[in-house]
């Protein structure tokens, strides 16, 4: 059990506050090759410099801010381009960032740059030829255990149970080393109806927070980019299978690929899976047309007593923090795809979260600050960004005034309401 | 009406447009100026040149700079400022738009863009400056907090939406801010409709009917005002608007600003930055003749001295907590500098066998014009005493004497060394080059004080010299990208930038060049001449040369050669001292030539250093 001490009223023992931390590092593209150079800011060369190197400047920021987590995962692209010196550097140094964070395990997936592409094996070469990188790390990847390995690469899936945490480590590259299969992600049939008897022989041992974590996007990611191909095949049937089980909390959906932060919902019910999308640590945006987007490092938290008395599953609320070349790691802006705090999980519409926020404006005044909300509901920590920025146009039409006066912002300060309006 | 783009003339990284008025306050020295502005509340004009500190002032009659300015007249400072100051910059890409589409706009509805874009901007910055006085804690640092309610400040701003144009429901200072935001970028969005091609008329007279434009600063200003003052038990509390760069102010809010708004309310006041060397001579019988000029130019001599190692000083303090040290005592400028080297020496002897001397003999030996001078006004028997005939001329001499010896040494001709020699060095010279503008110090310093270790050690002469030498070249170079604004009329300009090569206007960056080369084969020419030229009568009729000139005056690259520097009637010209090292000048005044005899015998000598590609060259010996 992950447990963190909590404070308590004198004469009494200190009451246990369950709070589970996973931290997030995506798409770090790691290289040691000259070729690379303008692809990637995590270079072996600048390991030390933590303003040019993210991931030197994430091993600063955690150590600075003491930040701390009880999992560290990564969902793929480790390397780039399959650049061995940058698999075994990437590896190394979130080895080195969990020990600070006082992570347990470092939990990974693997990545279309991790893997040696069909088309470009050797004839004859062997089956193992594709991946033999990641089965040369040490500690043994995905997850540190050789036996964990030797599951996850036969079988292109593996459950972790962490307690409280449950992990499904998706292999959706697993069909890379065939020629012709690079372009997309895939989770096959054989492999969905594995997972889900996996997880119904773990019925009895129910955890409050069900993650799956895999690189590809589960599904088509055409509003931001028309062109999308790569998503991962199957993965709608995945999501579908997920959100019809009758687990105790709806799935997360941790992936990465895109480089583009995102949160949300992704299905077809209240209980549909949360998805969220990890920006890349340390991608050279603008060599990759990522034109707004920012490298990001992300904490998600999840306070297991306060979910349990609001009654939240599948709820969690998340740090970020942003990486900027020759400054290092801040707090994320606003406008970064992801804020620098935010939630997830407490799921309303827009216009039932305006009726709630009228709800919480003290006696005598006609505005709420955000503090004056949560102090209301805490569940209004775990309202999504999206969310956010739905409420603000929803208050906008009723003719009241979020703050900041910022349009499509994530976050509110304050809410003025127009006098005589509900 | 010349005026050039602050944000491309040189120094720009130490331009105080950019930094928060906490940031403005760090190292901040108050020249006498900033106190005429602290303890009055009447309208002043503040005027001066680029970089010489007017945005600084300004910015720190705010209560963000008050109260984190740590000095040790800081005290006085929360005595004397008595009101609270709203800062206001000229946005100067509005102003361009709005120029960039006259052809566009009708002329009768352009100015009523420029007013609406200036109250929204004048409107925010009064909404932020009630913001910054919110809240009282009790540190000793704050100035002229109050306690404003979060129910007071929702009436407040529920009181004064309609006349800013916010949303009824809007309930915070910051929010009146964040707002006049948005109706600044609505406005643009409106013009440009405006000014789409094939709008008819009507839809041009629809358009411009829109409630954004009908905003009346002074009424949304003053009930703001009245309205704080009164729920903060402060009734006759003034507010002054603190307007940084006049001449960049949308068409139509500057003829506003000079009178309209004047009188009218008498806890609603302004003070406003302008340079004055933008072809008008004075603001007689112009609408800002009733406001009262505080002239921030090149002070005299002894202030500027002073100014300037108070300057200093605060930057080797500075400099020094980098190095762990936070003692009360960081070095002096002098300790650090050391005297200059065209400076006398301490021993002040011309007996036989002194430095003095040795030098004058020195460049007799090698200066055939020189050793003319000498024994005609020494004798040939040579200086034996202050009773000796010709010792004051020898002595004012020396400097000059000391700089021809130093490039005639190194070669001095075509192929001599580009570095400067250690001449160059020394605070007397930092403070002539700096001239009292503290831009130009504060660039002058960072590069000398990166070379400083710490403590009690000396900044190398050679390590000055390279310092001095890479600011001025640095400062040079940006010359040649400013562009120019040419008033057309007393009403209009065009803004052109700097000829290129092919046009025979002669640029900012070529004048200087010209007068530089000028001065630099009369000091370091054949003749020997104690009584070197150093000033320029003003007596070009082109009026783009004299346009070019007050535009380098703007820039501080050429001063007036008048008492105090400042006087746009003034009709002569200096290079900056700044200009020395790059033209193996003294960094000191000289006798008055005419700017056209100048020019023009210079353009030749010029032409024969023309490379290839038709650009002018650096000129030798200026790196």
């Amino acid at each position: 059990m992950l447990t963190v001490a909590g404070d308590s009223p004198p004469g009494q023992a200190p009451a246990a506050v369950r709070t589970v931390r996973i931290a997030v590092v995506s798409d770090i593209h790691a290289s040691g090759a000259l070729a690379d150079k303008g692809d990637t800011y995590a270079k072996c060369e600048t390991r030390d410099d933590a303003r040019r190197n993210p991931l030197a400047a994430l091993r600063q920021l955690v150590g600075d801010e003491a930040l701390e987590a009880d999992l560290l995962l990564c969902p793929g692209d480790l390397a780039n381009k399959i650049n061995g010196d940058g698999l075994e550097y990437a590896w190394n140094e979130l080895k080195e960032i969990a020990g600070t964070l006082g992570a347990r395990r470092v939990i990974a997936t693997i990545g279309n740059h991790d893997v040696t592409r069909g088309e470009d094996l050797p004839d004859g070469a062997d089956a193992e030829a594709w991946i033999a990188a990641l089965r040369g790390l040490d500690p043994p990847f995905p997850a540190g255990d050789p036996d964990d390995a030797r599951i996850f690469f036969s079988e292109d899936f593996l459950v972790l149970t962490e307690a409280p945490v449950r992990i499904i480590l998706l292999n959706s590259c697993a069909r890379h080393g065939v020629a012709g299969e690079f372009a997309r992600g895939s989770c096959s049939d054989k492999t969905r109806a594995d997972i889900e008897q996996v997880l119904d022989q773990m019925n009895e041992e129910p955890c409050p927070i069900n993650i799956l974590l895999c690189h590809h996007h589960p599904i088509e990611w055409r509003h931001m980019s028309p062109d999308d191909t790569s998503r991962m095949e199957g993965g709608e049937a995945l999501l579908a299978m997920l959100e019809g089980r009758a687990d105790p909390s709806e799935w997360i959906v941790i992936h990465g690929h895109r480089h583009v932060a995102a949160l949300g919902y992704v299905g077809e019910s209240t209980s549909a899976p949360v998805r969220f999308s990890a920006g890349s640590l340390a991608i050279n945006l603008h060599t990759d047309g990522r034109q707004h987007a920012r490298n990001q490092f992300y904490i998600l938290e999840f306070e297991l007593d306060e979910l349990e008395r609001l009654e939240l599953t599948g709820a969690g609320r998340f740090r970020a923090w942003d990486f900027t070349y020759s400054v290092g790691m801040v707090a994320a802006a606003d406008d970064s795809d992801l804020p620098s705090r935010g939630g997830f999980g407490f799921r309303r519409k827009k216009s039932e979260l305006a009726a709630l926020a009228r709800q919480a404006v003290p006696n005598g005044q006609r505005s709420v600050t955000w503090d004056e909300l949560l102090a209301h509901n805490r569940r209004w920590g775990y309202v999504a960004p999206a969310d956010i920025r739905q409420l603000r146009f929803e208050l906008e039409r009723m003719g009241h005034t979020p703050e900041p006066r910022i349009a499509n912002a994530p976050t509110i300060e304050r809410i003025g309401f127009a006098r005589n309006r509900s | 009406m010349l005026a050039t783009d602050p944000d491309k003339g040189p120094y720009s990284r130490f331009n105080a447009r950019r930094a928060t008025p906490a940031q403005v306050a760090t190292g901040f020295v108050p020249p006498d100026e900033y106190w005429e502005l602290a303890s009055s509340t009447d309208p002043q004009l503040l005027i001066g040149p680029r970089g010489i500190g007017k945005t600084t002032l300004l910015k720190m009659l705010m209560t963000e700079a008050l109260e984190v300015w740590d000095h040790e007249q800081a005290p006085r400072a929360h005595r004397e400022v008595r009101f609270t100051g709203a800062f206001v910059a000229a946005d100067k890409m509005w102003a361009g738009q709005l120029d960039q589409l006259e052809i566009e706009i009708p002329a009768e509805h352009r100015s009523r863009f420029g007013v609406a874009a200036f109250s929204y901007m004048a409107l925010g910055a009064l909404a932020r400056a009630g913001l910054a006085r919110i809240g009282k804690s009790g540190d000793e640092r704050e100035h002229d907090r109050v306690e404003l309610s979060v129910a007071q400040q929702e009436e407040l701003a529920a009181m004064v939406a309609d006349s800013w144009h916010a949303p009824a429901s809007i309930a915070t200072m910051s929010g009146l801010e964040d707002q006049m935001g948005i109706n600044l970028a609505a406005l643009g969005t409106l013009m440009q409709h405006v000014a789409t091609p094939g709008l008819t008329p009507t839809e041009i007279k629809t358009a411009v009917q829109d409630p954004l434009l009908e905003i009346d600063f002074f009424t949304a200003a003053s009930l703001f005002i009245d309205l704080f003052n009164k729920a903060v038990g402060q009734r006759d509390h003034p507010w002054v608007i603190l307007i940084d760069e006049f001449e960049f102010l949308p068409d139509g809010s500057q003829r506003q600003l000079g009178g309209a708004f004047q009188g009218r309310n008498p806890r609603l006041s302004f003070k406003m930055s302008i340079a004055p060397y933008t072809g008008r001579r004075s603001f007689a019988g112009t609408p800002l003749n009733d406001w009262l000029p505080v002239h921030l130019s090149r002070p005299r001599r002894e202030q500027a001295d002073h100014f300037s190692d108070a300057l200093i000083q605060r930057q080797i303090a500075d400099r020094a907590r980098t190095f762990g040290d936070r003692s009360e005592a960081s070095p002096t400028p002098q300790a650090i500098f050391r005297e200059g080297g065209f400076e006398a020496r301490e021993e002040d002897s011309y007996a036989p066998g002194s430095e003095n001397d040795k030098d004058a003999a020195a460049l007799a030996a090698i200066d055939t014009d020189f050793k003319r001078w000498f024994e005609e006004k020494i004798g040939a028997g040579g200086m034996r005493g202050p009773d000796t005939p010709g010792y004051n001329e020898l002595r004012k001499a020396m400097p000059l004497i000391r700089l021809r010896l130093a490039y005639l040494r190194e070669g001095g001709g075509p192929g001599s060394p580009h570095r400067i020699p250690e001449l160059y060095a020394g605070i007397h010279n930092i403070r002539a080059m700096g001239e009292g503008n503290p831009r130009w110090l504060k660039a002058l310093t960072h590069a000398l004080l990166e070379r400083w270790e710490g403590g009690q050690k000396i900044v190398p002469r050679d390590q000055q010299a390279r310092a001095i030498q890479s600011t001025a070249e640095e400062l040079y170079n940006t010359l040649k990208a400013v562009p120019i604004e040419h008033r057309v009329s007393d009403t209009d300009s065009v803004q052109t930038p700097a000829p290129g090569p092919g046009d025979d206007r002669i640029s900012p960056f070529q004048l200087i060049t010209r007068l530089g080369i000028f001065l630099r084969e009369q000091t370091h020419g054949e003749a020997f001449r104690t009584n070197q030229p150093g000033a320029f009568k003003i007596d070009v009729e082109d009026p783009w040369v004299q346009d070019v000139v007050h535009s380098l005056v703007f820039l501080g690259a050429l001063v007036y050669e008048d008492a105090e520097g400042s006087d746009p009637d003034a009709e002569a010209v200096r290079l900056a001292h700044m200009w020395a090292p790059i033209f193996r000048l003294l960094p000191r005044k000289g006798r008055e030539r005419s700017l056209r005899v100048a020019l023009e015998r210079s353009a030749p000598a010029l032409k024969r250093r023309h490379s290839a590609s038709g650009q002018v060259p650096f000129p030798e010996g200026g790196g």
